[in-house]
């Protein structure tokens, strides 16, 4: 089975802060880590090389600086990582992000199956993997948490599990499929692995490279974009409850009956 | 985007808001380098107005596109609430700009199209289509074929774990824009506003989909409330004939039986890491069960399996909107709050002054959760006696 997986370099803190006294936007942390649902689609991929045989193939879309830590992938026994990068590509919303992988994908040769992970910690859509089964014309599922291949060796038998059901569903292949954390553990880089790795290098491309339609890649082919971003409303009544064990339980009973209570300041 | 050189005063504000290190300060000045995502997060931030980007303003002219529609979506042969709640936001939406609520459902009962009705939709499109069992695909090509005849001018899809796999796969056949898990709609300049937590979730962003139809949005359970109209809706009725060859065929599906009561729920307890043993999980369910409230976890305890995936609240969870929720050693990260942003009233029970839920908190507790819940389960069992 030749297996691609599409993996997301995200920022490890996600977390952006309005500064109190500044009023500014402040990141806290600027390290990039594989999205962890991408992380889950790996190594349910390279559980799937072990078993059936075949290559596991890694592309990303990302910035520059994503190379780094895509790079690790190798030290988990990809065959092949590949980035997709240039500044044409920036600014895409899912729409012109599928489009970008899609396209690539149909340049890798014969894929089998495309794995993706539900979703990521930036963008948290869950958009991406079934918008890319969509412009390869494969069947797709999400939430799944476990893939076997069926005797035929033309279909998948896979597991997907939501917080509203279980379910085994018979899959042709070629599919795409987006993980979620099933059974395993992941397997951690061996050291024997990562000396492997060393020489090996991620490939980029461009859109060039690959001479894709400019007018559906970036900011110029999404139809979504941000035209405002703001703080949420905090202004809540932010009052505390003190006082001795006792009388904080006094307190929170009567907040217990009257939750909109009228007093204000400290409780 | 671009940053006006004469504007700018090197002040670095936007440097400090950049998740990518994509700025740098040179000679005194903000430059970006290549890795900018064209987030736009900087332009909000800078003090001199001096990052510009050209936003996108409709250009193309969509006259013939009109109506807000709701997919609704089935499960065991009974509608989900949140279609009832979109129609039902639909409704508000429409009557704010002129337009009209259609819903798209598929093999309705008499009940649910009255329902349907009775939540504002204007018209119904009654779908009779053979469907394959649970077939997402199958959906899918059901309403791209209806929307592709009845050009609706917006589209919006409950983000339940199916809504948010089929939804994708239908903005992508139509080439539109989709924003998944809206917590706002409005209407701007004939325009869907679509608003988010984004970047984590501590910021909100606004989105719109100018030059491409449908708008397209999902939207969690509970984030709006059904309505009541009195409506006679106009139905249309659809025999869907085309076959089925999706690639997919579903075996057999199991539904969650402890179907938690969170989504109705007025209170809620909520029991995070900072349970740090049993005893005291068991001191939250007597609370519970004193205050008749629902118990739900944050995920760090469904990951060690002390309580159901069915409780997780959270973005990776449900979403809840309970009058009152009370976090009971809960750190609040963005992760978790996103799944209650709805709740009317949220207090924290934390040990932890800093703790983060107390930004979210109206009523503030710093105590040691144990003993918290020990002192209300007498007082609340003593005042029952």
């Amino acid at each position: 089975m030749n297996i691609l997986v599409c993996i997301k370099a995200v920022p490890a803190s996600t977390k952006v802060n309005l500064d109190e006294v500044t009023n500014t936007l402040i990141r806290t942390g600027i390290e990039n880590v594989i999205n962890p649902f991408d992380s889950y689609a790996l190594d349910l991929a390279l559980r799937l090389k072990e078993k059936y045989q075949g290559r596991v193939d890694v592309l990303s879309m990302g910035i520059p600086e994503t190379e780094q830590i895509l790079h690790h992938a190798y030290s988990l026994g990809v065959d092949k990582v590949t980035l997709l990068t240039d500044r044409a590509l920036a600014g895409a919303d899912t729409l012109a992000t599928s489009y970008s992988l899609a396209s690539t994908i149909k340049t890798l040769g014969q894929i089998d199956l495309v794995l993706c992970g539900k979703q990521s910690t930036d963008g948290d859509t869950a958009q991406v993997g079934p918008e890319i089964a969509e412009m390869l014309n494969y069947p797709h599922s999400t939430y799944i948490t476990d893939i076997l291949l069926a005797e035929d060796k033309s279909h998948l038998v896979v597991k997907r599990r939501t917080s509203e059901k279980s379910q085994t569903i018979l899959i042709d292949l070629p599919a795409v499929l987006t993980v979620v954390k099933g059974m395993h553990i992941p397997k951690l880089p061996t050291l024997e692995k990562y000396l492997g790795t060393l020489d090996k290098k991620v490939d980029k491309i461009t859109s060039l490279d690959l001479s894709l339609d400019t007018s559906r890649i970036g900011l110029l082919g999404s139809p979504t974009q941000v035209v405002n971003v703001f703080t949420p409303n905090q202004a809540k009544r932010k009052k505390m409850i003190l006082g001795s064990l006792d009388e904080q339980a006094e307190k929170l009973l009567e907040i217990l009956k009257f939750p909109k209570g009228e007093s204000n300041g400290n409780y | 985007m671009e940053i006006i050189k004469n504007k700018c005063i090197g002040c670095g504000a936007c440097l400090n808001s950049c998740s990518f290190n994509a700025i740098e300060i040179i000679e005194g000045k903000a430059i970006f380098n290549d890795n900018c995502t064209l987030c736009g997060l900087c332009i909000s931030v800078c003090p001199e107005n001096a990052i510009v980007r050209n936003d996108k303003k409709q250009t193309k002219d969509f006259s013939d596109y009109s109506g807000i529609y709701v997919f609704v979506e089935k499960e065991k042969n009974v509608v989900k609430e949140v279609s009832y709640q979109l129609v039902s936001k639909a409704k508000i939406l429409a009557k704010s700009s002129d337009d009209f609520v259609t819903s798209i459902i598929i093999n309705p009962t008499e009940a649910e199209i009255s329902k349907l009705s009775s939540a504002g939709s204007d018209k119904v499109i009654k779908v009779k289509a053979n469907l394959p069992k649970e077939n997402l695909l199958a959906n899918a090509q059901v309403l791209f074929d209806i929307v592709k005849v009845y050009k609706p001018n917006i589209l919006l899809i409950g983000a339940t774990p199916d809504g948010r796999s089929l939804a994708p796969r239908v903005a992508a056949k139509l080439k539109t824009g989709l924003t998944a898990d809206c917590t706002m709609l409005s209407i701007d300049n004939d325009l869907l506003v679509q608003t988010r937590p984004a970047y984590g979730g501590n910021i909100m962003a606004e989105i719109i989909c100018p030059n491409h139809r449908p708008q397209m949005a999902t939207v969690r359970p509970n984030t709006f409330k059904i309505e009541k109209y009195d409506l006679k809706s106009e139905i249309i009725s659809i025999n869907y004939e085309k076959t089925f060859n999706t690639g997919i065929r579903v075996l057999d599906t199991l539904y969650e039986e402890n179907k938690s009561d969170l989504e109705h729920a007025e209170i809620i307890v909520g029991a995070g890491r900072g349970i740090s043993n049993k005893e005291t999980l068991e001191l939250v369910f007597e609370f519970a069960e004193l205050l008749n409230a629902s118990v739900s976890a944050s995920r760090p305890l469904v990951d060690a399996s002390w309580l159901g995936y069915e409780r997780q609240v959270g973005q990776t969870g449900k979403t809840v909107s309970p009058k009152i929720y009370i976090a009971c050693g809960i750190s609040g990260a963005i992760q978790h709050m996103a799944g209650v942003s709805g709740a009317e009233t949220i207090i924290a029970i934390n040990n932890d002054p800093n703790a983060n839920i107390f930004k979210y908190a109206d009523y503030s507790l710093v105590g040691d959760v144990a003993n918290v819940l020990k002192t209300m389960i007498n007082k609340l069992s003593s005042r029952k006696d």
